[in-house]
């Protein structure tokens, strides 16, 4: 699934972004930045804590926010991976994507 | 249990991200309005909308905000939400009137949705954690 243009720059410009992690019944968010490679979504610097989630539990949901309008944003549900270097870094697969405003 | 510092995040007029989860267990996040009455965090939301359903299904949340020129500046609760229907359109008011300058939300904002139901959404804190 692709970012669509109304909203690349949200994911494309390295932003940061807000994670959602799910620890038994407990939500959890907290920041965390984006970085594209090829057409690859990743997350990096995540916290500790979001990590030891994310290893029980690999569905996570990432808010990104255009910082001059907050009414604008895009939100990504999928899973994550980690990515297979010794970077603390994380792969998204997208399951599903909410624009606001919507497109169109 | 949130601290003074971080308070006006919650009381002022900044978008906070709130995460439910869905019935397959995913998370859902999603940007909405936000009021703090000193000890829980009050949102508004309508009937049947995906975080109204999810938040009937399992009342585990997060509310996330920071404020946008300090982004250093931030705060997370984890907590449990209450959907109580009394005095929501009042609340929605409220919150509309904080948020944009108008008095009624389906008046002046959003008159296509008239008639829909609405519930606040009150969140007990459980786990605060915040920065800056």
């Amino acid at each position: 699934m692709r970012i669509p243009e109304s909203h690349k720059d949200m994911v494309y410009e390295k932003p940061r972004a807000i994670i959602s992690t799910i620890n038994k019944s407990e939500v959890y968010s907290a920041f965390c930045f984006i970085q594209v490679e090829d057409e690859d979504i990743f997350l990096e610097k995540i916290e500790e804590e979001q990590i030891k989630h994310i290893l029980e539990n690999e569905r996570i949901a990432i808010m990104t926010i255009d910082p001059s309008n907050m009414g604008r944003w895009l939100c990504i549900q999928g899973t994550i991976e980690p990515k297979e270097t010794q970077d603390p870094s994380f792969k998204v697969k997208i399951r599903k994507l909410i624009l606001f405003p919507k497109e169109g | 249990m949130i601290p003074e510092s971080h308070k006006h995040l919650l009381e002022g007029s900044i978008d906070v991200i709130l995460t439910t989860i869905s019935k397959k267990g995913n998370p859902h996040s999603s940007m909405i309005w936000s009021s703090f009455d000193g000890e829980n965090i009050l949102l508004n939301t309508g009937v049947g909308y995906q975080k109204e359903l999810n938040m009937r299904r399992n009342q585990n949340v997060s509310v996330f905000t920071y404020d946008p020129k300090t982004p250093e500046k931030w705060i997370s609760v984890s907590g449990t939400a209450e959907l109580v229907s009394e005095g929501a359109l009042e609340h929605l008011n409220m919150l509309c009137y904080k948020y944009t300058g108008s008095e009624d939300f389906y008046r002046d904002l959003m008159p296509e949705l008239t008639g829909e139901k609405r519930v606040i959404v009150k969140i007990s804190p459980k786990r605060v954690r915040y920065g800056g």
